[in-house]
């Protein structure tokens, strides 16, 4: 399993670019402590659509903070940044 | 009962502000901020779509924090601000969640005169000292109906680089209102939802500037950097502590959008205008309002009568009106009206034709 997750400074951020990235798939998650110890959010899809979404994002000059690949293989989970 | 008292809050409501509380309390509003799940979005949501049309109604962006109204706005913007080191200007409209504040920070104090009921901006500059820290100022006085040229504040406030923290409980809904041509770095524009933007009590905000950025009042939950022994610097959720008001900010949002709608002003203006224009034949009453056009609001007193007597008798005719000192005292002071007070008369977009008629004729037969 494969996902992107994308981190924002704020929620408002988060909601802001959920309103342009929901129809490509996006959801909101709560932010993965392997990428700030904190209790926020985040938005989250499948890898395949990572393009598009930061396409959009940019298009629509919405700021984000980071853009990770969510894996779990095996039991295994991982998070990276890309 | 004829209701005459909206200056103090919008009793009636839009059925779409009662609707919008209803939905929020009962089709999964969960705590927003604190949780991803579907029902914490909505609350988020409802928050956020306060925060926007508030900004619309200012024309500015929507860097609106949410509060339990005008006066924990004023006070986090006075308290946070100001210190007893400072010199603030402000005016003999204020009302106490203003005055209060200051009176509290310690600093020192001058307040303009009125020039036609509004605060004379004209003596500005003869005021300036070397510590002003702000112009603390209202809008629009809760009295008399006046409305202050905040286009002059603001230059006269961004000439100095003072912060201009302003009261805008009677004026957002009463008056349209456009900064999007202003420089407002500094402001702090404090509004209040249950009045005139018809939203439920315990609603509130203010719009903060880029260059505004106070200790909060209170501390407590954020629903972000938990591990942090102190409020997040992040802006607004520094300043609003604790689970928000959801329910009310649903409410708000609503109220605003009502007041957004095409034909508001002109109808709230019309039947305010008719009342002015009775009173005005009325020659043994007192007008206190200004001569250009003001909010809804407008005080009486007639000759050889207390207020508090002239609103007994229009409440035993079933009209209810605000007499007294309205929170104003050092307007009260001003406009040498200490004795006896000034009965207020404030109309909203619910006031009809006959109710002005007939409060007219009930003010006309009182001997």
């Amino acid at each position: 399993m494969k996902r992107v997750v994308i981190a924002f400074d704020n929620q408002d951020q988060v909601y802001d670019a959920l309103d342009v990235t929901e129809a490509l798939g996006m959801r909101i998650i709560p932010l993965l402590p392997e990428i700030r110890e904190s209790c926020g959010l985040a938005l989250m899809g499948d890898f395949e659509i990572k393009d598009a979404v930061v396409s959009r994002l940019k298009e629509e000059d919405l700021p984000y903070n980071g853009v990770y690949l969510y894996s779990k293989e095996g039991g295994e989970r991982k998070v990276e940044e890309v | 009962m004829i209701y005459l008292d909206n200056g103090a809050t919008t009793a009636i409501k839009p059925k779409s502000v009662a609707d919008a509380v209803y939905r929020s309390m009962t089709e999964g509003y969960g705590n927003p901020g604190r949780g991803s799940h579907p029902w914490a979005q909505n609350a988020y949501r409802a928050l956020r779509g306060a925060r926007k049309n508030v900004a619309r109604l200012l024309n500015l962006p929507p860097n609106i924090a949410l509060t339990s109204g005008v006066t924990e706005s004023l006070n986090v913007a006075i308290r946070g601000l100001i210190g007893a080191e400072d010199h603030v200007i402000t005016s003999v409209a204020e009302h106490n969640s203003v005055l209060r504040p200051l009176y509290a920070t310690g600093c020192a104090l001058d307040m303009l005169p009125l020039s036609d009921y509004a605060p004379d901006v004209t003596k500005l500059e003869s005021f300036l000292r070397e510590n002003t820290k702000a112009v603390v100022i209202t809008h629009a006085s809760n009295v008399v109906g006046s409305v202050t040229d905040m286009e002059t504040i603001f230059k006269f406030a961004n000439a100095h680089d003072l912060y201009l923290i302003v009261d805008g409980a009677q004026a957002l809904g009463q008056i349209p209102v456009d900064f999007s041509k202003m420089q407002t770095d500094k402001l702090v524009y404090c509004f209040a939802g249950h009045k005139s933007l018809y939203g439920p009590t315990g609603t509130g905000g203010f719009y903060y500037g880029k260059a505004v950025d106070m200790a909060p009042l209170k501390s407590g939950g954020s629903g972000i950097e938990s591990f942090n022994r102190t409020m997040p610097d992040e802006r607004p959720v520094k300043w609003e502590a604790g689970t928000a008001n959801v329910h009310g900010f649903a409410g708000l949002s609503a109220g605003v959008e009502f007041v957004l709608s095409e034909g508001f002003f002109e109808k709230k203006d019309r039947v305010f205008d008719r009342l002015l224009e009775g009173l005005r034949e009325l020659k043994e009453y007192e007008i206190y309002y200004p001569k250009n056009r003001g909010t809804s609001c407008v005080s009486i007193l007639k000759r050889g009568m207390s207020s508090q007597e002239l609103a007994l008798i229009l409440q035993d005719a079933d009209i209810a009106t605000r007499p007294g000192y309205h929170c104003a005292p050092r307007l009260h002071e001003y406009l040498g009206t200490k004795e006896t007070g000034l009965c207020r008369l404030s109309t909203s977009y619910f006031t009809t034709d006959e109710e002005i008629e007939k409060t007219l004729d009930v003010l006309r037969k009182i001997d």
